[in-house]
């Protein structure tokens, strides 16, 4: 495969990595400096990709790496921030987002970093447990036991979110 | 059946499509009678259709411009008239009338082109993905949907999937898997093969028991992958996507979320049953 054919890869790639930085990070800023990031990273490493694998998963890897390299910056800096602690700041997802989907948007903020990387990876991408394993590389075991207690604390969230917004309606 | 114990993880992979066809039909069985867990399963799969609904406008959205000159594919030798091309079919399907696309999760690429040209700077060139012609492929699924009476149909009847699916690939020239829906109370109405841009389609039909319709539209089509992707055409709710060399469209008309969800799970398992 050509360069070009290759960086027509990874272009075709790039509105699905925003799309899962977004929703990872919840700040469009902060996403948008990592997708270009993993670009940059990308086409200096271009040459290493394989043929035949898959591309997707590739720069996904490298997102995961670069978000975690990060976040273990950060956390130094503030010497008390674990990885998976949930995140200190939130930003609707998108301006449309539509009304009944904002409970489930609410309860998002509130998971660990390591909750919604699973979710969004199969929930969201669509990827098989192996193909999560890779990217986030860990067992596929630990995919699966992460994303299971994801989505239970994903639905009690919604759950106690929906009680709260019924009592404020009636006070 | 044999192991009645169903765990958690179970119900995940049930979700995400990740059992082998006898344990899913096991644990498909076993929901029926366990209401509580039926629920949950309900519960992760509108998990799922909600953050398709949250998130997927994004994949409509240009790339900023300095990420996007990283890669720099129009200089690289993409030809203007790819995105001439592009730009007059949305001009024609768009004149033609009434093929919406609401923007969840549609890889509209005739629309990013032409939103790019007019409006990139010169120093920024527009990043060209090579195009599913997601609007064709709406247009042509809607009509196909809308039209599909039941005697215009090759019956499943004589013969079954086999002989629908040497029926399928003698019109078609290619060889192509007779999907089901039998586990979604879908069964087939018929199917059958329709003249297309790029060669003939096919499409199958499916209704439950009230005579609600679903069906799947098949074209030949070299383009670029695509994953279940959620699109609204007027009134028709439809998950696209394609592999290599076809793309896919599940058709029908739902007016609520609940029924949003049952189609991507229905377009999760066709896809499945397609690619194995």
């Amino acid at each position: 495969m050509s360069t070009e054919s290759k960086r027509l890869a990874v272009t075709a790639e790039l509105p699905r990595l925003r799309r899962y930085a977004i929703a990872l990070m919840r700040d469009r800023v902060e996403a948008d400096d990592l997708v270009h990031d993993v670009v940059v990273r990308a086409l200096d490493k271009l040459h290493l990709w394989r043929e035949g694998t898959n591309m997707r998963t590739w720069l996904f890897t490298i997102m995961h790496n670069l978000h975690a390299n990060e976040m273990r910056r950060r956390s130094r800096a503030l010497d008390s921030v674990p990885l998976d602690a949930a995140p200190p700041r939130t930003e609707p997802a998108g301006q449309e987002a539509a009304v009944e989907w904002s409970e489930l948007s609410n309860a998002m903020t509130g998971l660990s970093v390591l909750h919604r990387q699973v979710l969004l990876l199969v929930g969201l991408e669509g990827m098989t447990y192996a193909e999560a394993a890779g990217v986030l590389e860990v067992p596929v075991g630990t995919v699966m036991s992460r994303l299971s207690r994801a989505r239970e604390e994903l639905r009690h969230r919604i759950d106690e979110g929906a009680q709260g917004s019924t009592i404020r309606r009636i006070k | 059946m044999g192991d009645d114990r169903v765990t958690d993880s179970e119900l995940n992979a049930l979700v995400d499509d990740e059992l082998d066809p006898a344990r899913q039909a096991e644990i498909e069985a076993w929901l029926a009678d366990n209401p509580e867990a039926a629920q949950r399963v309900a519960r992760y799969r509108s998990q799922n259709a909600g953050l398709h609904a949250l998130y997927d406008d994004i994949l409509n959205e240009e790339l900023p411009a300095r990420t996007a000159a990283l890669l720099d594919v129009r200089r690289a030798g993409v030809p203007a008239w790819a995105a001439m091309a592009a730009a007059i079919t949305l001009f024609v399907v768009g004149a033609a009338g009434g093929w919406l696309v609401r923007g969840e999760g549609v890889s509209d690429t005739g629309t990013q082109l032409v939103a790019a040209a007019t409006t990139s700077p010169i120093d920024a060139p527009p990043v060209v993905i090579p195009p599913i012609d997601t609007q064709v492929l709406m247009q042509r699924a809607s009509m196909a949907h809308v039209v599909s009476h039941q005697d215009e149909l090759r019956s499943p009847a004589a013969g079954g999937p086999a002989a629908m699916a040497d029926y399928i690939a003698d019109r078609m020239g290619k060889q192509i898997r007779v999907p089901s829906l039998d586990s979604f109370g879908y069964n087939m109405v018929g199917g059958r093969v329709l003249p297309d841009t790029d060669g003939p389609a096919a499409q199958f039909v499916f209704a439950d028991e009230n005579g609600h319709k679903v069906s799947l539209y098949v074209r030949s089509e070299q383009a670029n992958g695509v994953d279940i992707t959620y699109a609204l055409a007027d009134d028709l709710s439809m998950f696209y996507w394609n592999d290599s060399d076809r793309s896919y469209a599940l058709v029908t008309r739902i007016d609520d979320d609940t029924g949003r969800e049952a189609l991507l799970s229905a377009a999760k398992a066709v896809h499945r049953q397609l690619s194995q």
